[in-house]
């Protein structure tokens, strides 16, 4: 596994190369979410990073609608490609152009965003064949997940070790739309916190791609760094391009090849924010689904028949017949299921018709009058039961 | 001449009779499992049957969203939801994850439509979707109608567009807040919807900015740009809303059926109705409303500055007419409580609109007054004119 690290400033290219980063990410203004890079000091730090014995990526992972999409590619027709050894993007568009038309470049697909199951990584590999030389892994996947994956995706799998969460992302400019007398900038920075709890100390950077939410903690797996040895990862990335103190890089060189984490404890008693390991042992964002509504009021389909519109007390109810095919009939014993669940077993003793006829079968789609049922109110839903 | 499809929101079977027969030309819609939308009602396998053959009854299709993306153990019941929808003969599946997309397209032949959530926003990308089977793209939010015409002549494939409805701020799919704040995977169909809350922002400069709704994005109301739908020949433009009313899915579907109606036979008198289609638009609860991408690049003056709350008063739904009853008298399921000789309006599925002073007021089974009816009852009002099973009525509050 190689660790590596992201540039903008030339100067970090030796501090990386020193520290023993393998690997390093340069990003143009114009390509990259995070790059600050012109194109021409772009590909100075491109030779620089060489020079170094750094393999150099370039970064091309914005999102583009179709005429930033046509902008990037004049952009990259003009960039000296043979100075990069590979091409970093997320964007499909960006993947599919980099296969039809730069054979020869190796392209590195970031799956960062959703792509939580082996058969679609698995697709996106297929596709990419040969050019596709790595996958950057989503930070929500568990480490158990991961472990099984490497062993089956025929690339090279990369994760991120440290660096900024990223939450949203959007085109739009919501940092200086709340500063109506502000120039865009080109990199502006707030945090952003509300009276929600959980929702405090956003770090949100705006550039000319839009706006970039973080979570106010870094993730970090470097405390970790024996058992993120064994997964079989290719990479681990250490992206420390938002610290806007230069220093963060150098303090933090260690990292780059640390093998204990007591060693990585030590070195990230400087880190600039507070770290988070997130998902990594495990992600149970769907565990709360059952409290967004209450599933006692969903329909099942076995022997389902209605459900109440109308608890009219001690006098009736009203059930309105939904079922297909169904019919509510004089003699039925039916349950019926309360919203806090509660079941309640009744036999329908008389039946009428809406318009207070006796009945002695309401068909489906209509509406049938029976005997009052406590603790049964309207939205309680109705089953038959079978005898 | 060409016109766009009409794809209505239908997150109940409720809602998918409303926009079904108020005019819609497809509906969209969940089952239990792969959906965005948890805390909807959402639709079980016998349902699904049914909601498809009372849709396809009235010649409307039904679409199947499964856009979350699912994680490997999400992906177990997949299989057997997909032989489901086939046998319910739906007519097409809404995908946002490329592992669902090649599933469905190995183990049926059910149309994929790739969702929004996907952020297809370029024709590459839409060359790269249809070699995996995609056959409609429901392009990125940040997609002009210009762009989309564009795509659909680059790739040969379906285009689909919002035309009205709220907002993600985000490039779709392109939001986690929920998962790390609340630790409910918003792309599982757990968003909690923290965009919408009120933010303090702190500059480094050392400004301080209180009370700031900056993630949160107005609706987007595109019923005066229908001409440029046509023009481009987008082929469906989708109405957001699953979670919304039932009377949301009717009057959203009633109306953009009269404009899109109006837009390809009569371009005069589209234009002539505009005011009045704008106003109708105008009663169901919205934020403010804006143009989106639609034309332009949505951007300084697309956040709500102050208030993420609903725009200005709205309409309240009465309730369901459900039967008429001897000729004379509507059964109503009441949804929203209101008072004898208050003023009501019946909306037909189609055509004008009916006001009247509700009065007198009877309990469900006809045998006593009462000056009000309320929430989660059936009442009987008089006859109104039209009146038939599955018109909603609204209460007029201004």
């Amino acid at each position: 596994m190689i660790r590596i690290g992201a540039a903008n400033r030339l100067e970090d290219l030796s501090v990386l190369a020193q520290a023993g980063a393998r690997e390093v990410l340069l990003g143009s203004a114009d390509l990259s979410r995070y790059g600050t890079l012109p194109q021409d000091q772009l590909i100075i730090m491109a030779r620089e990073a060489r020079q170094l014995g750094l393999k150099v990526v370039l970064e091309w992972d914005i999102l583009m609608i179709q005429p930033e999409f046509e902008k990037a590619v004049t952009i990259l027709n003009a960039l000296p490609l043979n100075e990069f050894d590979a091409i970093r993007v997320q964007d499909p568009g960006a993947f599919e152009w980099v296969l039809q038309n730069l054979p020869a470049m190796k392209i590195q697909l970031n799956l960062e965003t959703g792509n939580h199951n082996l058969e679609g990584v698995l697709t996106w590999c297929r596709y990419g064949g040969n050019n596709l030389e790595r996958v950057m892994l989503s930070s929500q996947l568990p480490a158990s997940t991961l472990r099984e994956w490497i062993q089956k995706i025929p690339t090279g799998v990369e994760v991120l070790g440290l660096g900024p969460v990223l939450i949203l992302y959007t085109p739009r400019h919501l940092l200086t739309n709340q500063l109506p007398e502000a120039e865009a900038a080109e990199h502006l920075r707030a945090t952003a916190s509300s009276e929600e709890s959980f929702h405090s100390g956003f770090r949100v950077l705006e550039n000319k791609h839009g706006t970039l939410v973080f979570l106010g903690k870094d993730y970090c797996l470097m405390e970790l760094i024996e058992e993120i040895e064994t997964l079989g990862l290719a990479a681990l990335r250490l992206d420390l391009r938002l610290s806007e103190n230069a220093e963060t890089l150098k303090a933090m060189a260690g990292l780059f090849t640390v093998t204990s984490h007591v060693a990585a404890a030590d070195i990230l008693e400087n880190y600039p924010v507070e770290t988070t390991r997130c998902f990594y042992k495990s992600n149970n964002t769907d565990k709360a689904f059952v409290r967004l509504k209450n599933e006692n009021l969903t329909r099942r389909d076995e022997n389902y028949l209605g459900e109440v519109v109308e608890a009219a007390k001690d006098s009736h109810l009203i059930i309105h017949v939904r079922a297909r095919g169904q019919k509510l009939m004089a003699g039925q014993k039916l349950c019926l299921i309360n919203p806090q669940g509660e079941e309640h077993q009744v036999t329908v003793s008389s039946l009428q018709t809406i318009e207070s006829q006796d009945a002695a079968e309401i068909a489906a789609g209509d509406f049938g009058v029976v005997p009052y049922v406590r603790l049964c109110p309207a939205k309680s839903t109705v089953y038959l039961v079978h005898q | 001449m060409f016109k766009p499809e009409l794809l209505s929101p239908a997150g109940s079977f409720d809602k998918l009779k409303a926009a079904a027969s108020y005019g819609a030309d497809a509906v969209y819609l969940a089952g239990q499992q792969f959906g965005l939308r948890s805390a909807a009602d959402n639709f079980t396998p016998e349902e699904l049957e049914e909601a498809v053959q009372f849709a396809h009854a009235k010649g409307v299709k039904v679409y199947v969203t499964l856009n979350s993306f699912p994680f490997d153990r999400d992906m177990e019941g997949l299989s057997d939801f997909i032989k489901q929808m086939t046998r319910a003969k739906v007519d097409a599946v809404i995908v946002s994850d490329l592992g669902v997309v090649s599933v469905i397209a190995r183990e049926s032949q059910i149309p994929i439509h790739l969702s929004t959530q996907a952020s297809c926003l370029n024709a590459e990308a839409g060359k790269l979707w249809k070699k995996m089977g995609v056959k409609r793209l429901i392009l990125g939010r940040e997609v002009s109608i210009q762009q989309a015409g564009q795509i659909k002549r680059e790739t040969g494939l379906e285009v689909e567009l919002f035309i009205h409805g709220s907002m993600c701020m985000a490039y779709s799919g392109n939001c986690t807040i929920s998962n790390y704040t609340k630790g409910r995977d918003s792309n599982r169909g757990g968003c909690a919807q923290s965009c919408r809350f009120s933010y303090k922002l702190n500059y480094p400069e050392g400004q301080e900015l209180e009370g700031r709704f900056f993630m949160s994005s107005k609706d987007m109301l595109g019923v005066d740009l229908l001409p440029y739908f046509i023009e481009e020949q987008i082929d469906s433009v989708k109405v957001e809303g699953r979670m919304r009313s039932i009377l949301y899915a009717g009057i959203l579907s009633k109306t953009y059926r009269e404009a899109i109606d109006l837009c390809a036979q009569d371009r005069p008198q589209f234009q002539a109705q505009l005011p009045g289609l704008n106003a109708e638009l105008a009663t169901v609860p919205h934020r403010e409303y804006m143009q989106a991408n639609l034309m332009e690049a949505a951007d300084h003056g697309s956040v709500l500055d102050t208030d993420s709350g609903r725009k200005g008063a709205h309409d309240e739904f009465a309730g369901v007419v459900r039967k008429v009853i001897n000729g004379n008298q509507l059964l109503l399921e009441v949804r929203s409580a209101f008072n004898e000789g208050e003023l009501l309006e019946l909306l037909p599925f189609q055509g004008e609109t009916q006001a009247f002073h509700v009065s007198p007021i009877f309990n469900s089974l006809g045998n006593l007054k009462l000056e009000q009816a309320k929430v989660n009852t059936l009442v009987r009002i008089p006859f109104v004119e039209g009146a038939d099973a599955g018109h909603l009525i609204r209460i007029k509050r201004k």
